[in-house]
């Protein structure tokens, strides 16, 4: 019986994650992705693909038209979900790596770094206080970049925001609607209308303070969720491999 | 990268339809960390719910009837970005691997871009 019980648990692992291969975005098919994601993409293929075949790349040469964006940010994250409970340098070593395979030289990475760390102290129940206290403010003020921006508002809205997480989104939306009030730009038109850099920030505010307040914003019926079930059995595997797998 | 098209072409399942299996481990939002990331992720797949897309132009609405029509898809909805899709990309990698591995990472990817 118990070989039974381990051969069925083999076989949903292994067939699980194919399942999971084919859904990722529900309108992937309808909408093209952002020209970043597209240049990202490839220069993270070209990575691989040059070191299977063990030939070098310039990096500088690759990454000067590259514009990073603060989506980098979220892309980034699961860096914090998966690895919380290794070293700091563990994480450092990975987040290193996988920025250089998608976005080249990068600039802001310590800033990357900084939003991780913060992530991984929510997830193990540092309160906010300490949380805010330990970001390096010299390390910021003295960078000007978008990215750096970004945090800089994500920092305030989150010192100021009550404690309470509805707060802080009323803010950030109306930021967000004051700020698409002058954008007139001409867009592709087949793109994702949900634009993750217009809304980055409030992607990132939810992010962080869902994980510091351990809760969910409170209009929201937890049960409705699109892809609830998915998205919990999801972050169970990674809490159980992030616990089995330590390094 | 080759891909094998005819398994692409096959129904892909949608998020909210996945048949779910769970690891051998017992959790639920009682454990206090496991709360903090699932609520974490949950409210990241919830950001476009807040901002208003009252004013998203007709032909975007009309493009995804079509797209609708024409894949036999009646399921296609719009809900996350296409960097939040990316974390589940991250997120499903890691989770099936059990650790950061860079080529199975950007299959990933890949995939999502040309499939969804």
């Amino acid at each position: 019986m118990v070989d039974e019980w381990v051969s069925q648990f083999h076989l949903h692992f292994f067939s699980y994650p194919s399942k999971m291969i084919r859904f990722m975005c529900p309108t992937g098919l309808c909408f093209t992705p952002h020209v970043n994601i597209k240049k990202s993409m490839d220069l993270f293929g070209e990575c691989q693909a040059a070191h299977a075949l063990g030939i070098p790349i310039d990096l500088d040469k690759r990454t000067s038209k590259l514009h990073v964006t603060a989506t980098a940010l979220i892309r980034l994250s699961p860096i914090a979900y998966f690895y919380r409970k290794s070293s700091k340098d563990k994480r450092s070593e990975i987040l290193t790596d996988l920025s250089k395979r998608m976005f080249g030289q990068f600039s802001s990475l310590k800033i990357v770094e900084i939003y991780i760390e913060m992530l991984v102290d929510a997830f193990r129940g540092q309160s906010k206080e300490f949380i805010l206290q330990s970001i390096d403010r010299e390390e910021i003020r003295s960078r000007n970049d978008y990215l750096s921006q970004i945090f800089v508002q994500l920092i305030d809205v989150l010192r100021h925001d009550e404690n309470r997480i509805q707060c802080g989104i009323d803010r950030i939306v109306r930021i967000i609607e004051k700020k698409n009030s002058f954008v007139e730009e001409e867009q592709c038109r087949y793109l994702n209308p949900f634009d993750g850099d217009s809304t980055i920030l409030l992607s990132l505010y939810l992010q962080l303070a869902s994980a510091i307040y351990n809760c969910l914003p409170k209009e929201i019926s937890s049960e409705r969720i699109y892809g609830y079930s998915m998205i919990k059995s999801l972050i169970k595997w990674i809490f159980y491999q992030s616990e089995t797998n330590l390094h | 990268m080759e891909f094998d098209h005819d398994g692409l072409i096959e129904l892909n399942v949608r998020p909210d339809q996945m048949s779910i299996v769970d690891p051998p481990i017992n959790l639920d939002e009682s454990n206090e960390e496991f709360s903090r990331l699932f609520n974490s992720i949950l409210s990241l797949s919830l950001t476009e719910t807040f901002v208003d897309h009252s004013n998203l132009d007709e032909y975007l609405i009309e493009h995804i009837q079509m797209e609708r029509i024409y894949s036999e898809q009646n399921d296609l909805k719009l809900i996350w970005s296409d960097e939040i899709c990316l974390v589940f990309c991250f997120l499903a990698s890691l989770a099936h691997q059990g650790d950061y591995h860079p080529d199975h990472l950007i299959q990933r990817y890949f995939q999502w871009w040309m499939n969804g």
